[in-house]
């Protein structure tokens, strides 16, 4: 996936597509992860004062949704699911295997929705069900 | 010749895609059509085809299982390892009494000729104003 190089200026020019907007300060998020693949250490004055919120208060948002990353993000992005019914069926082991073999490109995602094919994954935006190493490998970039 | 391959996120997830482009390429003149799924995950991608006595299942059907079907014939109802016989009959599909989801797997989601040829107007304001 190909990203802008963030600057200030380009993401105020994100924020400036959501002035109309009440209460945006996750869709401010999103849309700067979006154009930027993470929301950059700056980004968090930014948007509070652009929404005039304190940055503790961003701070809580960006923090509390595992899907918002704060550092560049890896060329793939994959995610294991770790919820219950994807457990049951041997998730654990696959996030092992994963993560020893794609290492960072790896987290923990918490259910797809697609419980009855599980063990889940998600690679670069596409679920997979009945996922295996060999089958996360295929999507990979 | 209609084959059916379910277009939803869970067929998908399990690489219904991949198979529909596979029958594409490898069945001339086949109308393929991205049903909704019955809801039966096990059996997902389960693809079917129209054949005279009804819609006939394959399932769960991979883009590796697609020359083998083909050399079974399974355009017109031919028997493989993956045969699950006529789709109404699958005893799972069989015992239910569908309201809400009575159309999801049968029509072509898109298709409002599809979903009137099924005995539905409901998207006709001027008929559901008389009826």
């Amino acid at each position: 996936m190909k990203y802008s190089t963030w600057s200030q200026e380009a993401a105020l020019a994100v924020l400036a597509t959501l002035r109309e907007e009440k209460g945006a300060v996750l869709m401010a998020l999103q849309a700067l992860q979006k154009e930027f693949g993470y929301v950059h250490k700056e980004d968090v004055t930014l948007v509070a004062n652009f929404f005039n919120k304190s940055r503790a208060d961003i701070h809580g948002v960006l923090t509390f949704y595992h899907d918002l990353l704060t550092e560049a993000p890896t060329e793939n992005q994959i995610s294991v699911c770790v919820a219950e019914a994807c457990q049951a069926v041997g998730s654990r082991q696959l996030e092992k295997d994963a993560k020893a073999k794609f290492g960072k490109e790896v987290h923990d995602g918490y259910c797809f929705g697609n419980c009855a094919l599980g063990p889940c994954a998600m690679v670069n935006g596409a679920i997979l069900g009945r996922a295996s190493v060999e089958k996360i490998a295929q999507a990979r970039i | 010749m209609k084959i059916y391959v379910p277009g939803d996120s869970a067929a998908i997830s399990v690489g219904a895609d991949d198979v529909a482009a596979a029958i594409a390429h490898k069945v001339t003149g086949a109308t393929i059509i991205r049903n909704g799924s019955r809801g039966a995950l096990w059996l997902e991608p389960m693809v079917e085809v129209e054949t005279e006595k009804g819609r006939v299942a394959y399932g769960p059907v991979s883009v590796e299982d697609i020359d083998s079907l083909v050399a079974a014939d399974f355009m017109h109802g031919g028997t493989h390892k993956l045969s699950l016989g006529e789709s109404e009959k699958i005893e799972w599909l069989a015992s239910q009494d569908r309201v809400t989801f009575k159309r999801v797997g049968i029509i072509d989601p898109l298709s409002l000729s599809d979903y009137e040829a099924h005995g539905n107007r409901g998207w006709d304001r001027d008929e559901c104003a008389f009826h």
